[in-house]
């Protein structure tokens, strides 16, 4: 083991002196065995339990922290359990479950119309499904805001939109975006999950008599875990989220429970107690999610996919069908897509949109400006080398935890790593980046030789942690898919588990496991909570610096900056694609192909 | 896997994580002296690169971004802080600071103008290195030629639902117009009746000066009461590229709050920081360090909008005359009260 040690690079005995003085220690080290799990469960240790486990411990012993001066106390709850907060949980709670459910049920509609059938319109929606994950809230909320707003766009058009922006403001209008916003994360693990599935199943439905609905109906069935975890997932964002709820209800003051979360963050001086006592609160909801989720997939099996699984032929759709189903497409897209691209444009492109007058021009100005600020091109390239780098970790770990989290058996690391994945998705990014403080920063770390608060080996950390719940959620449908007895057959005829990995699991999920890859890369470039309070100093990511432009009142050239940001996310989406068409293996391709 | 080998792995694991960071930890303190300076001031930037070229024994090192998340992260930093100065608008965090006894005094006297010796700590125990005012009243000229010119104004019917203002808990400047609007009324408790009458006539929360200021523009609320270098952006925008039907124009109701900027030390460092942290507060306080206000372009940075401390200091080009009557709001008393106001305004103004 020592030889392996310094193989890598690492000298252990320098670091950990105290060994040299016991040689029943370095003897122990000669028989340790390092094993896959055992790394993984260290890093999910490290990256995820202990800074959450940290953050939340300040709501009973603020003095844990030095946040305060009681070990324990319960003062932290009361405003949390004041009947306007009551309120507000409330609120958060009605709106994830309804985002959720309106998510899920779209992506699934979606999954089947572009992956089994031939209406014309799938097309457009396989080359938009990034920039649907790309498109930052802020931009979703703007762009609803100039269309709807008082001499917005559509008067200015002439039409009467007050009721609908009565509507747009209020718990109607936060739901919708948040749905929106839901949605690309729900399709992928849907779709994911549908590519694996084949058509032998609804082929014996229709064989034995089962109409086209009763079909669909178990394909659905089939398709239960990954339905559930895409609702988890969206209903976790959803409750966690603040700045468009908080966009949203100027007018209407629908309150939301994060909104307690960040008076506490904000305030001077800082309370954490009480914005800890709130994130319990919020993972309370969570874990009712999860108990649901338990409760409805208890005692089912789910593997469909093997070796033998043929993809699904796709159903052909009459003229009417294509143009209904095309319309709903493109309809879903102008939504989704059009309406933050349009938010986009008209607050860095058109002069004089948004109520002031009836016209306007379009100019490059802010784009050409923005070219030489000190905002956009090293924090860019700094934030592509965090991504490709957090992408390729948190895929890496995103892999053995769905393996945990798509096991048939019902086991406590299953249950500890589906509570921590969705805890960490609950906990807004700024209260996870709190956490990573509180953890690295501590005194007897530092005392260790350790300073690694500050550094990017911590950022990439802590965006691969905060990436790894979606991504692991992206990957859980297709690993609850495949037949554990291919991997046993694998290894009963002489291959090493990793072997057996990549050559029997490795081709059933690759295409999966890109596009969790893309995803991650893309959601880390313009993550900003966590990059605004773990940059390395003198290292500021992109999204930091679309912030302090924004902050100083440059909203065009800050507006700019992100659009300019996101079209080089789906330039680098666009190359992985062709790479892996061009260059993986034919086996690799065959399933999740369209054809 | 057997729970003796688990344990183990994970040890091994754990080590490895620890060890390998180590390495590249050891590399993180170098000579130059290193400070890390937390800013959310747009042109903190340009003082450190006028900085670090004018000498080469310290090096100052740009954390910026907003103030809350800058103080949360100095808050979660706790008892082992890893910033050497500390630059953002509003001085109730410091005066928190100094009370806290976190901060190192400065060991020199500014030679602040005599709006500066107003604003700065008696004990010297951080910088001031400007002021703005809150809150200005931003209105459009062209659909309201009369503005609410004082606080009783606002409440008349004339103006019910055309006022709107940022909200404290997301926007930091708004508390001192809050904390303002007490001290001048006479109290706290004058104050939270007043900002009720206010809501009775209809007033208007956003959550900061950006919201508040297009609510303006697109005809939701009149007159804005915001930060005023951003309601002179806006005038700067508008008289750039002028629009038909909305003259972005300033009004002071009452005696508007000016707000320091505050630039301190942290008394927890290694003297060696501290010292180059005092070199780099009296280079912006110097004139090479103030000519940057006058220096910058005002229109893609709007914070050199502010008046300057220090005596001699040629302000920005397009900052206006002071208002005629103002007030300087003592952070001591009024910064404790903060997370209790702030609540107030989230229960009774800010909710329905």
């Amino acid at each position: 083991m020592a030889s392996d040690l310094s193989d890598i690079g690492v000298d252990l005995q320098s670091r950990m002196p105290f060994l040299d003085d016991r040689g029943r220690a370095r003897r122990m080290i000669h028989k340790i065995r390092v094993t896959p799990m055992a790394v993984f469960w260290t890093l999910i240790a490290f990256i995820l339990v202990i800074p959450i486990l940290l953050f939340l411990s300040v709501a009973f012993s603020p003095r844990l922290m030095s946040q305060g001066h009681q070990w324990f106390t319960l003062a932290s709850f009361k405003p949390v359990f004041s009947g306007e907060y009551g309120l507000a949980l409330l609120h958060s709670l009605i709106l994830g479950v309804v985002a959720a459910v309106g998510a899920m049920t779209i992506a699934l509609s979606m999954a089947w119309l572009v992956l089994r059938t031939n209406t014309p319109a799938r097309i457009l929606w396989n080359t938009t499904i990034f920039a649907l994950f790309l498109a930052p809230s802020y931009l979703i909320a703007l762009g609803w805001q100039r269309l709807f707003e008082e001499r917005g766009v559509l008067e200015i058009m002439g039409f009467y939109v007050e009721p609908i922006r009565n509507l747009l403001y209020g718990p109607v209008g936060i739901c919708l975006v948040l749905m929106v916003k839901g949605i690309p994360f729900a399709y992928l693990v849907i779709a994911n999950a549908m590519r694996g599935l084949g058509e032998e199943f609804e082929q014996a439905v229709r064989v034995h008599g089962g109409s086209r609905f009763e079909a669909f109906k178990v394909m659905a069935s089939l398709l239960m875990p990954s339905l559930f975890s895409a609702m988890a997932i969206v209903f976790a964002e959803a409750i966690s989220d603040f700045g468009v709820a908080n966009t949203l209800s100027s007018v209407g003051h629908f309150s939301v429970a994060t909104y307690q979360l960040y008076q506490g963050i904000n305030s001077i001086p800082v309370n954490f107690p009480v914005s800890a006592a709130t994130s319990l609160t919020l993972l309370t909801l969570v874990i009712l999610a999860i108990l649901a989720q338990n409760r409805a997939l208890r005692g089912r099996s789910f593997r469909t996919l093997s070796g033998r699984t043929r993809p699904a032929t796709q159903t052909k759709l009459t003229f009417f069908g294509k143009f209904t189903t095309s319309t709903y497409i493109a309809l879903l897209l102008i939504i989704a897509l059009g309406i933050p691209v349009f938010g986009a444009v008209s607050a860095s492109m058109l002069q004089g949109l948004g109520g002031l007058h009836s016209h306007y021009s379009i100019n490059f100005g802010n784009y050409s400006r923005v070219l030489h600020s000190r905002f956009l091109r090293n924090p860019l390239i700094y934030s592509t080398e965090m991504s490709l780098i957090t992408a390729t970790l948190a895929v890496g770990l995103a892999a053995i935890a769905s393996k945990v989290l798509s096991s048939a058996r019902n086991s406590r690391s299953k249950r500890f790593v589906d509570f921590f994945l969705l805890a960490a998705v609950a906990l807004p990014g700024i209260v996870f980046a709190i956490g990573y403080i509180f953890t690295y920063n501590l005194k007897f770390i530092n005392d260790l030789g350790l300073h690694i608060y500050g550094t990017s080996f911590l950022l990439a950390l802590a965006y691969t942690a905060n990436a790894l719940p979606s991504t692991s959620r992206s990957l859980v449908g297709n690993m609850g898919q495949i037949q554990e007895s291919m991997m046993d057959a694998a290894r009963v005829h002489g291959s090493g588990a990793a072997k057996a990995w990549v050559d029997v699991t490795m081709p059933l999920i690759a295409r999966p496991l890109l596009i969790a890859w893309l995803l991650t890369f893309s959601g880390t470039l313009l993550e900003l909570p966590v990059s605004e309070l773990l940059y390395p100093p003198g290292s500021p990511p992109v999204a930091v610096g679309i912030e302090l432009s924004l902050a100083g009142f440059d909203f065009g050239g800050g507006t700019a900056i992100e659009v300019l940001s996101i079209l080089w996310a789906l330039v680098v989406v666009g190359i992985a694609f062709f790479l892996f068409n061009r260059f993986a293996p034919p086996g690799w391709k065959r399933l999740g192909n369209l054809r | 896997m057997r729970l003796n080998s688990f344990k183990k792995g994970f040890a091994v694991a754990a080590s490895l994580v620890f060890a390998s960071v180590g390495l590249s930890a050891q590399a993180a303190h170098a000579a130059p002296i290193t400070i890390n300076l937390y800013e959310a001031i747009g042109y903190a930037a340009d003082e450190i690169k006028a900085f670090n070229a004018s000498q080469s024994t310290y090096q100052i090192v740009d954390v910026g971004g907003s103030t809350g998340p800058l103080l949360a992260k100095v808050a979660a930093e706790g008892s082992n802080p890893q910033w050497g100065l500390f630059w953002a608008d509003g001085d109730t965090w410091a005066a928190a600071a100094d009370t806290a006894g976190n901060l190192a005094p400065l060991n020199f006297k500014p030679n602040y103008s005599s709006l500066g010796k107003r604003l700065a700590p008696k004990n010297n125990s951080f910088a001031i290195t400007g002021s703005t005012v809150m809150v200005a009243g931003l209105y459009n000229a062209a659909t309201l030629p009369n503005p609410a010119k004082t606080l009783k104004a606002m409440l008349r019917p004339e103006y019910k639902g055309k006022i709107g203002m940022n909200d404290p808990n997301i926007s930091g400047p708004t508390y001192p117009f809050i904390a303002g609007l007490m001290n001048q009324l006479g109290g706290e408790e004058a104050g939270k009746n007043f900002l009720l009458q206010l809501k009775k006539n209809g007033l208007v929360v956003n959550d900061k000066n950006g919201p508040t200021i297009h609510a303006l523009e697109v005809g939701n609320i009149k007159e804005g009461l915001v930060q005023n270098t951003a309601a002179l952006a806006e005038i700067i925008k508008f008289t750039a590229n002028p629009v038909k039907g909305f003259t972005p124009k300033i009004v002071y109701p009452g005696r508007p709050t000016l707000m320091p900027s505050s630039l301190a030390i942290d008394g927890k460092r290694p003297a060696a920081e501290i010292a180059g942290a005092q070199e780099f507060v009296k280079f912006v306080l110097s004139p090479a360090g103030q000519s940057i206000l006058s220096s910058t372009d005002a229109t893609v940075n709007s914070d050199v909008l502010c008046y300057p401390s220090i005596a001699g200091t040629t302000p920005n080009k397009y900052v206006p005359a002071m208002p005629t009557a103002y007030q300087i709001i003592d952070p001591y008393t009024w910064g404790p009260l903060q997370s209790e106001v702030d609540a107030w305004f989230t229960a009774n103004i800010r909710s329905k």
